[in-house]
């Protein structure tokens, strides 16, 4: 081993040499060198035993995020600790991309598109700080705009347009999750509607009902998220990999959302028995309970409403316009996010840091620690191993290949998070250069998304729809929401082989 | 705004009360006194008077049972039941010594518990007359023990005279709010300035939300009655007592009853001893 890493030292202080100098003389051309140059030096392939020893870590940390719960450790903290241990372990095979100023810089060299020699700790170069920053702009931008009222307002202009009936009220809900979900995260989604529908069912005294409905909202939170490219962090990570611009993934997305959400609601409404009024007198009484909401109760500043309003607005066709913007184009998604929340924070700038306090660091902790171990395990060629066995499933076909990764992405991500298994799989697909317009990079969304349907612990909003029904005492087991929920869960997976087969 | 119980409490404090109004129908109303026949008259004529005044969809016929038939409870409680009047009408100190202030007699207390009737007591005859009964111009309603029972704003309703005014009195006791103060300032994990001011502010807002919407049930019955409230903290009886003095009050208008006990309502016995120049009406 030493023998090869005195080699791998020498040979990688003889390429940076000659990069510096070409980038001095041509610096395109020192790009176009430094990109042969550091697939030679980085992807030198380590023995099978290495990347066995990478792949259990990788089960390790896939088995952790399962039992999440059982190990009493949050997320960012098990994802750190398999990176901290990735990191340790690459650098003693030397499987990591370091240069020869790694000792004495305790970094590694990355050059820019002038360049221009950047040292970054080498644990940073493997995160995808787009998403990151897409994620962080995003939830300050949502956090500051729901202080003015305004998803406080639609829930409560709907739940009145309802007029109290239970299956009116249903459907408004269940809409309204889809679209709290494509714009929200699913999870604050699913605690605003969840939330109004415990408070709302309450009042016209229909407690009966509030297991269905928090269970059909918990599921519709997955098929809202699907909606658009920034509604779930899988579609971030896969449609960013794809190359899928908003507008696009929008477009295709959309009619798959419309039926599933139909047919979700339709089914919910049979299988918990959620009908309308039976009676006039019914109907007077949940007229007049309903009109005791006031949609403008939370709103603080009707100024601040409006421009929240407004903003949003602007923010949704930003994203979905930022690849035409000529600037926009360059600086990305990421950026947008960043820029309207920084705009809100302007009106909050003497009490900023009690939005940051509102942030799920946990998760962008986690995000960050993961990025940073699947780089470890693309060098430990891991993801080159997973892909040899998912070239099987691949090369059934465009048709049978990609249902069969649909299914089984539904499959993994039912039981862990979906957000490794999104993160692998893109690199895995770009590392086949797989076309950006191929439908199995929509496999993998469907799948990952759809796959939080089958289990209470599949995705984090149908864990909180759970929470929910625990604190409002409603039973509710694990092997009890499988049950109910598998139903859900097959009619719309079988809905999206339907439609990734013909239609994407 | 990130959790579930924050949203359940946007969506919890999004409830407004409503208010409809339900005038009272009175058509049967019982004088009752310690008083001969002859000199209760007057009593009973004013009181039909005072009625008629009140509005014209109270005019009712007044009775009046003989002093024999309301010394004994038990014949007093079957006469009531027998005759089953809208109103009951009768003094403090009812076939008892009204010399001393401490106490409205046995007869009124088991009465207000006993009998579901409105009662309208009115002071003791030794220093009342016939005269001063009249349509109140000024009524005050002890809002704290309305908690979903409007009952007490329709019977100030019926009862206050047209151009006349209601006050809606709410007291937060101050003593009891700062016991559970005083718990939270030794609770590390709850900020006491926090919780003293959020706590009071709702505590007001959901009396000003209670109010809001009794006005404007009145603007749309156009019920020519002035509205207003008066939300404080403080010691409850004393508050109540100078309420009165300050806003020349003429009536008041309180609950008895509590579901889960058979003793007259906790603050309506003290205020109705100390108030013993009024009228008052108790449901």
């Amino acid at each position: 081993m030493s023998d090869h890493r005195a080699q791998s030292f020498q040979r990688t202080l003889g390429y940076y040499f000659m990069i510096n100098l070409i980038s001095i003389l041509n610096p395109s051309a020192a790009q176009a060198v430094h990109k042969v140059v550091e697939h030679h030096v980085a992807h030198h392939p380590p023995e099978a035993w290495v990347t066995y020893l990478f792949t259990a870590l990788l089960v390790g940390l896939i088995f952790c995020l399962a039992f999440e719960e059982k190990i009493h450790a949050q997320k960012s903290v098990i994802a750190s600790s398999f990176a901290l241990m990735g990191l340790a372990l690459g650098t003693f095979f030397d499987i990591l991309p370091f240069g020869p100023e790694a000792a004495s810089k305790g970094a590694a060299p990355m050059i820019n598109h002038f360049g221009e020699t950047l040292f970054h700790p080498v644990f940073i170069q493997g995160v995808d700080w787009g998403v990151i920053a897409i994620i962080f702009g995003a939830s300050l931008f949502v956090d500051i705009t729901s202080k003015s009222g305004l998803f406080t307002w639609i829930a409560l202009k709907l739940t009145k347009s309802s007029g109290g009936n239970p299956l009116k009220l249903l459907w408004a809900y269940g809409v309204m999750t889809v679209v709290f979900s494509a714009v929200l995260n699913n999870v604050t989604a699913m605690i605003i509607v969840g939330s109004l529908s415990v408070v709302s069912l309450e009042k016209l005294s229909r407690r009966d009902l509030l297991l269905g409905f928090l269970l059909i909202e918990g599921l519709l939170t997955n098929v809202g998220g699907l909606l658009t490219l920034i509604s779930s962090v899988p579609n971030i990570i896969v449609g960013t990999a794809a190359g899928i611009s908003f507008g696009r993934f929008f477009v295709i997305a959309a009619p798959f959302v419309l039926v599933t959400t139909a047919v979700t609601l339709w089914l919910g409404a049979k299988m918990f028995k959620i009908t309308g009024f039976e009676s006039e007198h019914q109907e007077v009484e949940g007229r007049r309970l309903v009109a005791q909401f006031d949609e403008s109760e939370g709103i603080e500043s009707r100024g601040f409403f409006i421009f929240s309003s407004v903003m949003t607005i602007c923010f949704v066709f930003t994203i979905a316009l930022a690849s035409m913007i000529p600037g926009l184009n360059k600086l990305g998604m990421a950026y947008v996010a960043l820029l309207f929340a920084g705009i809100m924070m302007l009106k909050f700038k003497s009490s900023a840091s009690e939005f940051y306090k509102s942030i799920d660091w946990d998760l962008l902790g986690f995000f960050v620690a993961l990025f940073a171990f699947i780089n470890v395990l693309e060098h430990a060629h891991v993801l080159a191993l997973i892909g040899q066995g998912l070239s099987h499933i691949i090369n059934l076909g465009e048709t049978l290949g990609g249902a069969s990764l649909l299914v089984s992405a539904s499959v993994f991500s039912s039981v862990t998070d979906n957000i490794p298994l999104a993160a692998m799989l893109a690199k895995i697909l770009n590392a086949q250069q797989t076309a950006g317009d191929s439908s199995l990079w929509w496999s993998v969304i469907f799948g990952a998304n759809l796959g939080g349907n089958i289990t209470p612990i599949g995705s984090a909003s149908t864990l909180v729809a759970v929470t929910m029904m625990h604190k409002h005492k409603l039973p509710m087991s694990f092997s009890g929401f499988v049950i109910r929920a598998v139903p859900f869960a097959i009619v719309q997976i079988i809905l999206a082989i339907i439609y990734v087969s013909l239609f994407v | 705004m990130s959790t579930i119980d924050q949203f359940e409490s946007v969506f919890r404090s999004a409830i407004k009360p409503s208010y409809d109004p339900q005038p009272l129908s009175i058509s049967k109303i019982l004088w009752v006194s310690d008083l001969d026949e002859q000199d209760a008259e007057p009593y009973a004529r004013a009181c039909q008077e005072y009625l008629t005044d009140a509005g014209s969809d109270l005019i009712g016929e007044v009775s009046i049972l003989p002093k024999e038939l309301s010394h004994d409870l038990n014949t007093l409680i079957e006469e009531i039941s027998k005759r089953s009047p809208d109103l009951i009408v009768t003094h403090r100190n009812l076939h008892s010594d009204a010399s001393f202030g401490y106490t409205l007699g046995d007869h009124i207390e088991v009465l207000t518990q006993v009998t579901h009737v409105p009662i309208l007591l009115c002071p003791h005859h030794s220093h009342w007359r016939a005269e001063l009964l009249g349509a109140p111009k000024k009524v005050m309603v002890l809002t704290d023990q309305l908690s979903a029972n409007p009952v007490l704003i329709d019977a100030a309703l019926s009862l206050v005279r047209d151009q006349g005014q209601i006050t809606l009195a709410h007291i937060e006791d101050e003593s009891q709010f700062n016991r559970f103060i005083d718990s939270i300032s030794k609770i590390p994990e709850l900020d006491t300035e926090i919780a003293r001011s959020s706590i009071q502010a709702q505590l007001f807002k959901e009396t000003e939300d209670f109010v809001e919407a009794i006005k404007t049930a009145l603007l749309e019955k156009q019920r020519e009655v002035t509205v207003h409230s008066e939300i404080q903290m403080g010691h409850t009886l004393r508050t109540y007592v100078s309420m009165v003095e300050v806003h020349q009050i003429d009536m008041v208008v309180m609950q008895s009853k509590v579901e889960d006990q058979v003793a007259i309502h906790g603050l309506s016995y003290p205020l109705a001893v100390e108030l013993n120049q009024l009228p008052m009406l108790i449901l």
